[in-house]
């Protein structure tokens, strides 16, 4: 041991030079002889007593913790930065993930029933945007009914065909 | 407090009152704490510790009397420590004796849950993460591995003094981390 010390000196010790001998000789780290000086002075030493409790009590709990369970601790402001990007990474690839699901559809859904189920199919969402508690003022030149006119012209009702089922003639 | 050559206080002489009972109890509810720590510290093992606690009190019966009343659990300390040189003695030669097999080998352990509070655990795991790496790292060393100071500063590269006062500084935080700072 290189540093210098007197475990044979009673009650000259700084706290901490004694608390450092005390450490040593539990670790079990004194030659012999410093081992035996140490032994011989806890019967009266009363301090040096208070100091091998302190120090077992610090070295019997670090003995209880099994190896590499100690994680080094992470500042709170990098540890809080960290779990913010992780979210927001996961965040992202959830709703790259989802994205078909997620889209949103671009204008009324369109179904292959022909123009009396396109026109229903508007009255239903037209019902579902404007919900019935917002009656319509009586001078609004309004058809209730009323399609867009880019819908009529994307299904060919656009005045040059009737609402009802063609009849194919014979 | 008077002692034989072995370290151990003597027996007291034939018809010499020993301790009462119950002045032994209140030694014991006491101190029996610091005891077993230090057994434990000093062992690294919960199940030896134990034992030689038992041994410790042992003595404090027959011998106790002889122990100063202010010095009683440096006296304690002392005995646990002659209880745990003995038992190395013994167990060297039984060692010997069985070609190497450590004596206790096959023992179930006593986990050390049982021996240190949890609290205690947390607490001075916390401090250990708070370290510095440099300070962490020896004591790592020390304690999990079993390494001396000297094997850990070749080891590191470092001056054994080095070594040292990073040790010296990690148990003064631990220390006070259990609030045993003096």
């Amino acid at each position: 041991m290189s540093e210098r010390f007197s475990p044979a000196a009673a009650g000259d010790d700084r706290p901490a030079d004694l608390d450092w001998l005390a450490d040593r000789f539990v670790l079990g780290e004194l030659s012999a002889d410093e081992e035996q000086a140490v032994v011989d002075r806890l019967a009266t030493d009363d301090a040096l007593a208070a100091a091998v409790a302190r120090s077992s009590r610090v070295i019997a709990a670090l003995r209880a913790i099994p190896p590499a369970s100690v994680e080094p601790a992470t500042p709170a402001s990098s540890r809080t930065r960290i779990t913010v990007a992780a979210a927001a990474v996961a965040a992202a690839l959830a709703i790259v993930a989802c994205w078909p699901w997620l889209a949103p559809r671009s204008g009324p859904p369109v179904a292959d029933g022909g123009p009396r189920e396109v026109v229903r199919l508007w009255r239903q969402a037209d019902e579902s945007v404007w919900p019935e508690e917002e009656p319509l003022a009586e001078d609004d030149p309004v058809d209730g009914d009323a399609v867009p006119d880019w819908m009529l012209a994307a299904v060919g009702l656009d005045g040059t065909s009737s609402l009802e089922p063609r009849v194919q003639e014979n | 407090m008077t002692e034989s050559g072995g370290g151990q206080p003597d027996r007291p002489a034939p018809g010499q009152p020993r301790l009462d009972a119950d002045h032994v109890q209140a030694i014991y509810e006491r101190w029996h704490t610091d005891v077993r720590r230090f057994l434990t510290a000093t062992t690294g093992d919960a199940e030896l510790a134990e034992e030689l606690l038992q041994a410790t009190f042992s003595r404090l019966v027959e011998a106790g009397h002889a122990a100063r009343p202010e010095s009683v659990r440096g006296w304690l300390f002392k005995v646990a420590h002659n209880e745990l040189r003995l038992w190395k003695r013994r167990a060297a030669t039984h060692a010997r004796w069985l070609g190497g097999a450590r004596a206790r080998e096959g023992a179930a352990p006593v986990p050390w849950e049982e021996a240190i509070r949890g609290e205690e655990r947390a607490l001075i795991r916390r401090a250990l993460a708070d370290l510095p790496p440099d300070q962490r790292q020896v004591v790592e060393a020390r304690i999990d591995h079993g390494k001396s100071f000297a094997v850990i500063a070749a080891e590191q590269g470092l001056p054994l003094g080095t070594v040292l006062t990073r040790m010296r500084l990690a148990l003064a935080k631990l220390r006070r981390a259990l609030g045993e700072d003096e």
